[in-house]
């Protein structure tokens, strides 16, 4: 049963964009697959969670976008990361990480 | 993607709400579609649309959010992006500052003085008239007078009709009345005379105040002895060193001990229109038998609360009925009195108050003058300016950008200007409070506060606005490529700038006519009332005033005796011509009651038939003291007093006025009494201005202290004449007074020439400031003539040049030069010829009773006016004149 976004903790979403986005310019839908084909259809992005998330990591600077058009000449709307957001993406990366590491070192102790 | 058609950059632009709304749509529908598209791929065919629905979730409510966090997000980036502009305008305006500082302090300096001026103005107008009275509600006081039905207004009340008025009365919730009158402090130390007065019980809470120690009067005061007082605070502090047990204490007030019920909270007074910035110190209660006599006579003044949401109309038209009704029932005193309701607000300060909005109004052109000159500067500038400006619009700033950073700049420069000018303004204000004349009352309420702060900051902004958006208009519509092409110091844009500038002097003269001439004819009509006869000889005379007052001086006989005495012990100082008393000054209006003569047949009934005949009592050598010229007759001598029809001494206006083409000496008249108390007429002197210098002289008779009849004189002014300063015998008086009665104190010690002078000092201080205005508007003008010819002369310098080298004479540069002064001098005094005309109204109120319209006046205002252009072009006008061809020809 794949997780849904609600679930995830809160933060744990913009990372994965800022992840996504890594690689390059991509537009909403395109981020949303990326990150279900990434975790094997684990999560699942609704787009409820994603375009808030997407335009709220806009207003705080994180990404940017721009309108472009596609292939069939339709208007697409497609994100990319700024400076800041690359500097956001790797402390929440490390942060991330160090979270892992501490629950872990919990559920290794013995009952 | 095939194309890219915007940068990757934020997105700045100013997003319309259909714009934004689309967007959002676009984003939404493209990721429906790719789902869409995905789910077909997956396979589910034909349901892949219906699956897409239930994935997507709430679409709409998708769509508010988003909306909401796109609106939010693109307004903090206009702010932002606002800010940031703003920012750079402030830093590259301070920058232009200090590039220019004489520039910037000649802008600055301007700006202070007009906007100082309107800010000093404004505080007077403001504590003086716009402050609401300090009661409670004090929309609701109002004073009741009484009147005739013939519109004559505004005398005091009698008792008994106030005491009708009150128990009938449903439009006003209380009524109550106060007598003013010089109360001697006695006892310990110096006797000193304060201003009291006797009031009915309700007059504290009618206003809204409780004693802050004590009690207030009670209806059982009204039934009591009088011998109780409630003291003001500054008494309380003055005299009694502000001793907390005061109240109970006893205190001797006009030589007889009164107890303390109650002291007043600080700065409390009851207000009387006649005794306008001083303030009542003592309050007696009224016996009730004192207010309830004597329907015949008025004297009491009368303050009103009208009960809530009821109009002064309402209650004026009550108590109009009440008083027919009055009419009716008492027809031998009350035939044809009416009574006449006014806001206090409005006697108090309504008159101070329009002069001070005239004063406002002279301000404020000086100010729009102050702005021309400041437009008229920048525009110069703006001319040096117009290669940046060229530069700043080819790099992409638009018009209104380059206009928001030209106001900007402006708008710094009119702030500072304010600073400046509310420095000045307070600085004034020591000056104004010093020459304020003392027929403004609260003037201690004026003071620069948060409203005149704010007041001036709303000016400031205004002007800056006023005075920046045609020069910012006008250079920002640059012409790029002419600009560029011609390079610095083109005169491409110079001659659009000049003709603008030649208006804004223009309109400056004629701004600067309308003043000149309102300050031309305050201060004629000041020099004609200041040097019109007055009907005394005000040199060399000192007036004193003593207060009769208590047990002591209860009799007639007793007060005579002492005014006897007084005077012969004056008489004896060295260096006194004359000594002698009266019970009213000069010019400081008085009270009247009518009269008939013997010859009359027939004896008129009513107070309001018959002359009105202005009464004063006189003593000693009055008349040769106060140079009151006899014209026929003789002055009274000590067996007048004492025959059965007392010798009197008349004025020429009612020796004319009884007696035409007669001779009055030895005619006799009475006031209207039952029976009739003759007086016979024994000289006839020049008439003297009783009411003031602005009135024509009324009737008048003088009666000897000694003889019986109407006015017996409580209250006396002594007044003498002496050889050299007549202050120099202020203590020598004080002295011959006290050796007659110790505890009694002298008070208002003036000579005659300031009593007279005090007449004229609002009249002065209207004039002295809209000269000032009208001073300074004429310098400004001046000098933006100088600074629209010279600029002139600068930009046609090559055409001089030109003209003098195919034979153009000196004189005829100097002339075309001036004639452009003079042109622009001219087109103002036409259009403020005009506006001249259109002031007449407004100016009428300073005028007191002048002519606002005056040819002979305005003809000099053009010529002066004429003269200042002709002045100003003069300099640079030699200037062009001494233009060498050679050197004009080859700098181009």
């Amino acid at each position: 049963m794949p997780r849904t976004t609600q679930e995830l903790v809160k933060g744990t979403l913009d990372l994965l964009i800022l992840k996504t986005l890594q690689a390059g310019p991509l537009h909403g839908y395109g981020i949303a697959r990326l990150i279900e084909e990434r975790t094997k259809q684990a999560l699942q992005i609704e787009e409820g969670s994603l375009y808030p998330a997407l335009y709220r990591m806009t207003n705080r600077g994180w990404i940017e976008f721009e309108w472009g058009r596609s292939v069939n000449n339709r208007r697409i709307k497609s994100y990319r990361l700024t400076v800041s957001g690359r500097k956001r993406l790797k402390a929440e990366a490390k942060s991330w990480a160090e979270f892992t590491v501490a629950v872990a070192r919990v559920l290794e102790q013995p009952a | 993607m095939s194309r890219i058609t915007d940068g990757w950059m934020r997105l700045r632009s100013l997003l319309s709400r259909r714009d934004r709304a689309r967007q959002i749509d676009d984003e939404l529908s493209l990721h429906f579609e790719m789902l869409v598209r995905d789910l077909k791929a997956r396979g589910y065919g034909a349901d892949a649309r219906k699956e897409a629905h239930i994935r997507f979730g709430n679409a709409q409510e998708i769509r508010k959010e988003l909306y909401g966090m796109e609106t939010r997000r693109v307004n903090r980036e206009q702010r932002t992006a606002y800010c940031d502009e703003l920012r750079q305008d402030l830093q590259y305006g301070v920058r232009q500052l200090f590039k220019r500082p004489a520039f910037a302090a000649i802008v600055i300096g301007t700006l202070a003085v007009g906007i100082g001026a309107n800010t000093a103005i404004f505080s007077v107008l403001k504590g003086v008239f716009l402050d609401p009275l300090p009661y409670h509600e004090p929309d609701r006081l109002t004073y009741i007078w009484h009147g005739e039905t013939d519109g004559s207004c505004c005398g005091p009340l009698s008792g008994p009709d106030f005491l009708d008025f009150r128990a009938t009365t449903e439009t006003f919730e209380d009524m109550a009345v106060l007598s003013s009158k010089g109360t001697n402090l006695t006892g310990d130390g110096d006797p000193s005379m304060v201003l009291g007065a006797n009031v009915t019980p309700s007059i504290f809470s009618l206003l809204g105040v409780q004693p802050v120690r004590g009690r207030s009067f009670t209806s059982e005061d009204e039934l009591g002895d009088g011998r109780v007082a409630i003291l003001s605070d500054g008494l309380w502090r003055k005299r009694l060193g502000a001793d907390p047990d005061v109240v109970g204490s006893r205190i001797e007030l006009n030589s007889e001990p009164h107890t303390v019920v109650g002291v007043l909270p600080p700065a409390f007074n009851v207000p009387s229109p006649w005794f306008l910035n001083q303030m009542h110190d003592v309050y007696f209660p009224f016996a009730k038998e004192e207010i309830d006599q004597g329907r015949d006579s008025n004297w009491l003044l009368s303050i009103g609360r009208l009960k809530p949401g009821v109009s002064l109309e309402t209650g004026d038209a009550e108590l109009k009925s009440i008083a027919k009704t009055l009419e009716e029932q008492y027809p031998e005193t009350n035939l044809q009195k009416t009574a006449y309701v006014h806001s206090m607000h409005e006697r108090l300060v309504g008159r101070v108050g329009t002069q001070l909005i005239m004063l406002l109004s002279a301000a404020g052109f000086m100010l729009l003058i102050v702005c021309g000159n400041v437009a008229s500067l920048l525009l110069a500038r703006a001319t040096g300016r117009q290669t940046e400006m060229a530069i700043r619009s080819a790099v992409g700033a638009g018009r209104s950008r380059i206009v928001r950073q030209l106001l900007t700049e402006s708008l710094l420069l009119s702030l500072l200007g304010g600073a400046a000018g509310v420095a000045l303004a307070i600085w004034a204000m020591t000056f104004l409070r010093a020459v304020i004349p003392a027929d403004i009352p609260r003037v201690t309420n004026i003071g620069i506060d948060a409203t005149v702060l704010g007041y001036a900051l709303v000016i400031s902004v205004l002007t800056g606005i006023v005075f920046g958006l045609a020069p910012a208009l006008s250079a920002s519509r640059t012409n790029l490529t002419e600009s560029l092409k011609e390079g610095r110091g083109s005169q491409q844009g110079g001659s659009r700038h000049s003709l603008l500038r030649g208006a804004l002097v223009a309109g400056q003269f004629a701004l600067a006519l309308v003043l000149a001439n309102g300050a031309a004819l305050m201060v004629q009509s000041y020099l004609q009332f200041r040097g019109q006869e007055q009907g005394f000889d005000a040199e060399n005379v000192l007036t004193v005033n003593v207060s009769l007052q208590g047990e002591r001086y209860e009799d007639s006989w007793a007060r005579d005796a002492f005014l006897r005495q007084a005077i012969d012990h004056i008489g004896a100082i060295p260096g006194v011509i004359h000594a002698g008393a009266t019970s009213k000054l000069p010019l400081n209006g008085g009270t009247n009651g009518s009269v008939w003569t013997e010859d009359n047949p027939e004896r008129p009934l009513s107070g309001s038939f018959g002359p009105l005949i202005e009464f004063s009592r006189v003593s000693g050598d009055f008349f040769e003291a106060m140079g009151i010229g006899l014209l026929a007759g003789r002055f009274p001598i000590a067996d007048d007093s004492v025959s059965a029809s007392p010798g009197t001494i008349i004025n020429q206006e009612m020796a004319s006025g009884l007696w035409p083409d007669q001779n009055a000496i030895g005619k006799r008249y009475s006031f209207r009494t039952e029976p009739p108390n003759w007086m016979t007429v024994v000289g006839v002197v020049a008439d003297v201005r009783q009411w003031g210098p602005y009135r024509r002289a009324r009737a008048e008779h003088y009666l000897p202290y000694a003889a019986p009849g109407w006015a017996a004189g409580y209250r006396m002014y002594l007044t003498v004449k002496t050889e050299l300063d007549p202050l120099s015998i202020v203590d020598p008086v004080r002295q011959a007074v006290l050796a007659v009665d110790g505890d009694l104190p002298i008070s208002q010690i003036r000579t005659m020439e300031g009593v007279l002078s005090e007449q004229f000092a609002g009249q002065r201080f209207n004039t002295l400031l809209v000269g000032l205005f009208a001073g300074i508007a004429l310098l400004l003008v001046a000098a933006g003539v100088y600074g629209v010819v010279s600029f002139f002369v600068a930009q046609t310098s090559h055409e001089i040049g030109i003209r003098m080298a195919l034979g153009a004479g000196r004189g005829r540069v100097l002339g075309l030069t001036v004639l452009r002064g003079l042109r622009l001098a001219l087109i103002g005094a036409v259009i403020g010829t005009g506006g001249v005309f259109a002031s007449t109204q407004v100016i009428r109120s300073l005028l007191y009773g002048a002519s606002p319209v005056d040819i002979p006046t305005i003809i000099a205002g053009v010529l002066a006016l004429v003269g200042v252009g002709a002045l100003a072009s003069l300099i640079p006008a030699q200037r062009a004149a001494r233009v060498n061809p050679v050197t004009a020809l080859r700098s181009e």
